[in-house]
């Protein structure tokens, strides 16, 4: 799994790749803490190359979706397909993160 | 791992049940081989779409997880075995395990509103296959089924 941190002018884009599940879940969230820590109005996560996802990913997610919203901010999920769409939409959350 | 293909017993007809076990450290570190060997599994299944096999995928890893996180909790010289049966419509797969027995049979389903982080993967189990069934004891068996659907199903 690889977590790429894109600091643009107008979002903060971070585009995962490979698995995010339990046993790589635990490496983005220090990217995640950053991430809050930076208080970005608009982050948006480029799931295009995210290959597989479980439950530990999804809550990855949305411990950062929950966070980031809480200080004012927003986060969208963006070009999530196969497994992970699918997992995103057995858990309602396709709507809400924005797909 | 060990492989057998023999007729489907008592089936009529060419029906045929490949037969494999496989056996894992019940570690996460084993997780990423232990998925892409189902997923290679799952390609016996005659009739099986993306649909079946992302979420056959899917549903073992939960069950994976959970052994190993919770079954296996301070115990990191546990195994598990798997037992994987294809047909051409459908996949079985029995997870065996001796840690500390896991509730895979009675969980309330997550209140998906509120965006839970954590407890899902029993609900994603249930919801992804056909029928579950969970026998705690000495060894602790979990068994996932999962049928194709076809027009010949539906008749």
């Amino acid at each position: 799994m690889k977590c790429l941190r894109i600091d643009l002018a107008n979002e903060l884009r971070l585009k995962i790749e490979g698995a995010l599940d339990a046993l790589t879940a635990r490496d983005v969230r220090p990217i995640f803490d950053q991430v809050v820590e930076d208080k970005p109005k608009r982050v948006t996560i480029d799931l295009e190359a995210l290959t597989l996802i479980d439950s530990s990913g999804v809550g990855a997610i949305v411990s950062l979706f929950k966070r980031v919203k809480a200080d004012g901010g927003q986060v969208v999920v963006v070009h999530a397909q196969d497994q992970p769409l699918a997992v995103l939409k057995l858990l309602k959350l396709d709507r809400i993160l924005g797909l | 791992m060990a492989v057998s293909t023999l007729p489907e017993a008592g089936a009529s007809g060419a029906a045929r049940v490949t037969r494999v076990t496989l056996r894992f450290p019940a570690v996460l570190d084993y997780r990423p081989v232990a998925i892409d060997l189902v997923s290679a599994l799952i390609q016996q299944v005659e009739r099986a779409d993306r649909d079946f096999r992302n979420q056959m995928v899917t549903a073992f890893g939960e069950a994976f997880n959970n052994i190993v996180i919770h079954g296996y909790r301070g115990r990191p010289d546990g195994m598990l075995d798997v037992e994987a049966e294809m047909t051409a419509d459908g996949m079985t797969l029995r997870l065996i395990d001796t840690g500390h027995g896991v509730n895979f049979n009675d969980v309330e389903p997550p209140d998906l509103d509120a965006m839970p982080e954590s407890g899902m993967g029993v609900f994603m189990i249930h919801s992804l296959v056909d029928d579950v069934q969970y026998r705690g004891g000495s060894p602790n068996v979990l068994t996932l089924v999962k049928r194709t659907t076809c027009v010949e199903d539906a008749r």
